[in-house]
């Protein structure tokens, strides 16, 4: 998994507004009047008549860096400063001259113009630069996000880059919920706490819910004068969860509806630490929703992109889940069609054998006679241990198979089964090796006793009639391992997993030429109840040709302590 | 070997399997009653008193269980259960409410003659575990001098094992579901020994089978229990039906 890239975080500018305007006022008056200071000491100003501009000079610095209050303050300081001091009668704003008053109104006209221009020209860097950065954000967004390639982690990457983005605004954590079929929210992400952890009490979830269906933000905070006057009060409830340095952490919740259009698709809850200010309130935030340039608008062009790919994350859900389910007809056709031609072959052969026997204008001879009636029962065997594997197929994968564990031998239960298997195994050498010890193993005897059926039987359908089969069994460790091995042509090495996989015979099309078409059930039962017991199966190609099935089951625990 | 006359209700609601059944028992001799429910079953029994029942559990009306119930409730009429497969639980209720053995659906014909068999064999025995001695096949057990032999060589089997063999022998030719083995051994401490029951089956059998590894006294029923056949000289019929009928169960 590739780590999750950070998003840049929105910009803020972090001092408060009065302090910017004392700032400004201080800077404003200490420019203009170290500049008088400077022109009274040298007397500069008879002798230079156009001193006054070197007042230019601090309005356009304070114009460019600090704004348009502390250039127009200092433009109408720098005018009663200079009268004051400067032009003669010296400490009063007294002026004699006609050409005195022109050129200090033309030098305020002056100063004011030129101020606003380079206010203009900085606003418009600066909103330059904010567009700049929040386009980076915006795209930054969607790159992460595309970079993820499985929905439900996308979910969480945009949960992550929320908190990234917004974390200036003291915002820690973000969580998204999703409404399910019913309509019930669902925490579908969350960026930093695993999502099975989320308690989600029941005044969030009614608050939740009130959102999802009115499309507007609330807030749930730990102080009810902080609560701005909704007609819809839920239960206040202080989150103090920790102090930092002493100062108790107060901590609060925003609910914001996601909206594509009118439709509200799903609730971003959003964690923050209440540093008071900084995270506007619902009212602020929606009634700046309209307004352009207002510092608000990003958030909410933002939100639109968040919901943008929120939306898109769902929508990839459901075609997930729409290929699942064509993928599942898929397989429910090979399964009829398999299970068709599997019922059918050994009835075919049991309607030949019988009316082969009806036939009224054959004398058949005894042994013709009971080479039909064993094939019918050789047919009807095998027809009935089809079903068999299709029933524990179906309890496979419902859940429903529950093994009965107990204490087994498995070199008795190999036995038992061998000993049963005559007529299965046709004829072919089955060669066991088999330790002297019990193999103590804690599974379900049917379980394992169809395990071995299956495995023998596929050996015996896929190998050559003469060739020899081989079941042995030893302890490894904490396991017993049994191990079925045949002579036959084997499989394609890439194929050593998926032939567990149910139909892989079917829906690979791949079986030995000369061979007969099995249901594809076996292995895939087979694989279902050796895990239900707790169990390993796998297989493996033998150098000199030929399938290798290993099983691993748990030794019985008192084996293991000695007992 | 089949005694003659013996009546058998045969139970079960499917009108093919009742003919093939008729059909073959009638031609080892048997009277065949049928009922295809449980109701006339009941009635049946109570009217003509058969000497064996084979009963389907799955019955339209009152089940299988329930008529089993009753028929232990008045009388010891052997009962044999057909049942499918995936009845297991059922199989076994219907073993441990006192049927005397099963035969799994689709069953092979000579697997159900055998089982008849066996099951008049044994009802028409006096009431075993009475009797001094023991033999069966190479097996001979001396119950006064608590002796156990196999082809002649004494073989030492520790108690647990002597009870379990001891109760194998008293009910030989039945099925003994684990619950009763448990039962009839350890009594009271059954519970905790669930889990070991198998391993001192197999012990045993290490010690008392001729060939262990293809065991013929004593039986594993997949699922269900074990059973102890005695019937080793009459070329051994259930043996070799079993193999014929590969994985009846």
């Amino acid at each position: 998994m590739s780590t999750i890239e950070h998003v840049l975080p929105i910009g803020m500018s972090k001092a408060l507004p009065w302090q910017r305007y004392l700032l400004d006022s201080v800077l404003a008056t200490a420019g203009t009047l170290l500049v008088t200071a400077v022109i009274f000491a040298f007397h500069l100003y008879p002798s230079i008549p156009n001193i006054s501009i070197v007042y230019l000079l601090v309005i356009i610095a304070l114009a460019s860096t600090r704004g348009r209050y502390a250039a127009i303050l200092a433009s109408l300081l720098a005018f009663l400063s200079f009268d004051f001091f400067i032009v003669p009668p010296l400490f009063t704003f007294v002026m004699y001259r006609v050409e005195e008053w022109i050129a200090l109104a033309v030098f305020l006209a002056d100063a004011l113009l030129t101020s606003q221009l380079a206010v203009a020209l900085r606003e418009r860097a600066e909103q330059a630069s904010r567009r700049e950065q929040e386009t980076r954000i915006l795209y930054d967004l969607v790159r992460t996000t595309n970079h993820e390639v499985e929905p439900g982690r996308q979910l969480q990457v945009i949960a992550k880059a929320v908190v990234d983005v917004l974390s200036p605004w003291g915002i820690h954590d973000c969580a998204l919920l999703q409404p399910d079929g019913t309509g019930t929210l669902h925490v579908q992400a969350s960026a930093y706490e695993p999502v099975e952890q989320i308690t989600f009490s029941s005044d969030e979830r009614a608050i939740a819910t009130w959102v999802m269906t009115h499309g507007r933000t609330m807030g749930l905070y730990d102080d009810a004068a902080l609560t701005p006057s909704t007609t819809i009060r839920f239960v206040q409830r202080v989150i103090v969860r920790s102090t930092a340095a002493g100062r108790a952490v107060r901590r609060s919740l925003r609910l914001i509806p996601l909206k594509t259009g009118q439709k509200v698709i799903g609730v971003l809850r959003l964690r923050v630490l209440d540093d008071p200010g900084r995270f506007p309130y619902e009212g602020r935030l929606e009634e700046e929703q309209t307004r352009p340039n207002a510092p608000i608008s990003f958030f909410w062009t933002f939100l639109d992109q968040v919901t943008a790919l929120v939306e898109r994350a769902r929508l990839e859900r459901e075609n997930l889940r729409i290929a699942v389910l064509q993928r599942t007809d898929a397989l429910r056709a090979a399964l009829l069609s398999s299970v068709s031609h599997d019922l059918r072959t050994p009835l075919t052969s049991i309607k030949a054998a019988a009316s082969s026997l009806l036939q009224e204008d054959v004398q058949w001879d005894e042994e013709a006679r009971q080479g039909f009636a064993f094939s019918i029962e050789r047919e009807a065997d095998r027809l009935n241990r089809l079903v068999g594997n299709l029933l524990d197929m179906s309890r496979i994968e419902e859940g429903a198979l529950r093994p009965e564990k107990e204490e087994y031998s498995l070199t008795t239960l190999i036995h038992d089964v061998l000993d049963r298997l005559g007529p299965l195994v046709d004829g072919r050498i089955v060669r066991t090796n088999l330790p002297d010890n019990l193999l103590l193993v804690d599974v379900d005897y049917l379980h394992i006793d169809q395990v071995l059926t299956n495995l023998i039987e596929n050996a015996v359908r896929y190998t050559p009639p003469d060739s020899p089969i081989d079941v042995s069994a030893q302890i490894r460790g904490e396991q017993v391992v049994l191990c079925v091995a045949d002579y036959g042509p084997g499989i394609p090495p890439a194929d050593l997993e998926r032939v567990f996989d149910k139909f892989y015979r079917v829906l690979h099309g791949q079986h030995p030429v000369g061979y007969p078409m099995g249901s594809g059930l076996g292995l895939a039962v087979c694989k279902g109840l050796v895990e239900a017991n707790g169990g390993r199966i796998w297989a493996e190609l033998r150098e000199s040709g030929g399938l290798v099935v290993y099983v691993a089951l748990p030794r019985s625990e008192r084996e293991r302590m000695g007992l | 070997m089949s005694k003659r006359g013996a009546s058998i209700l045969v139970v079960d609601d499917e009108r093919e399997i009742l003919r093939a059944l008729q059909r073959s028992l009638t031609a080892h001799g048997y009277t065949v009653l049928v009922a295809r429910s449980g109701e006339e079953a009941v009635e049946v029994l109570a009217r003509q008193h058969p000497d064996l029942l084979l009963l389907d559990l799955l019955l339209p009306g009152i089940s299988g269980l329930e008529v089993c119930r009753q028929v232990r409730a008045t009388s010891n009429t052997p009962i044999i259960v057909l049942s499918v497969k995936d009845a297991e639980r059922d199989k076994v209720e219907a073993l441990d409410l006192g049927a005397d053995d099963y035969v799994a659906k689709p069953f092979g014909m000579n697997e159900v003659l055998a089982r008849v068999r066996v099951a008049l064999r044994r009802a028409a025995q006096a009431p075993s575990g009475t009797e001094p001695r023991f033999q069966a096949g190479p097996l001979s057990v001396d119950f006064a001098r608590r002796q156990v032999q196999v082809d002649g060589r004494e073989v030492s089997l520790t108690p647990t094992e002597y009870d379990l063999l001891k109760v194998f022998i008293t009910h030989r030719g039945k099925i003994l579901t684990r619950q009763q083995l448990l039962k009839d051994v350890w009594g009271d401490q059954a519970h905790d020994r669930i889990h070991s029951l198998h391993v001192y089956v197999a012990q045993l059998r290490q010690k008392i089978e001729p060939d262990p590894e293809h065991p013929r006294l004593i039986l594993t029923i997949p699922g269900v229990g074990y059973r102890f056949n005695d019937d080793l000289e009459n070329d051994d019929p259930e043996h070799k039906e079993k193999e014929r009928d590969g994985r009846a169960s």
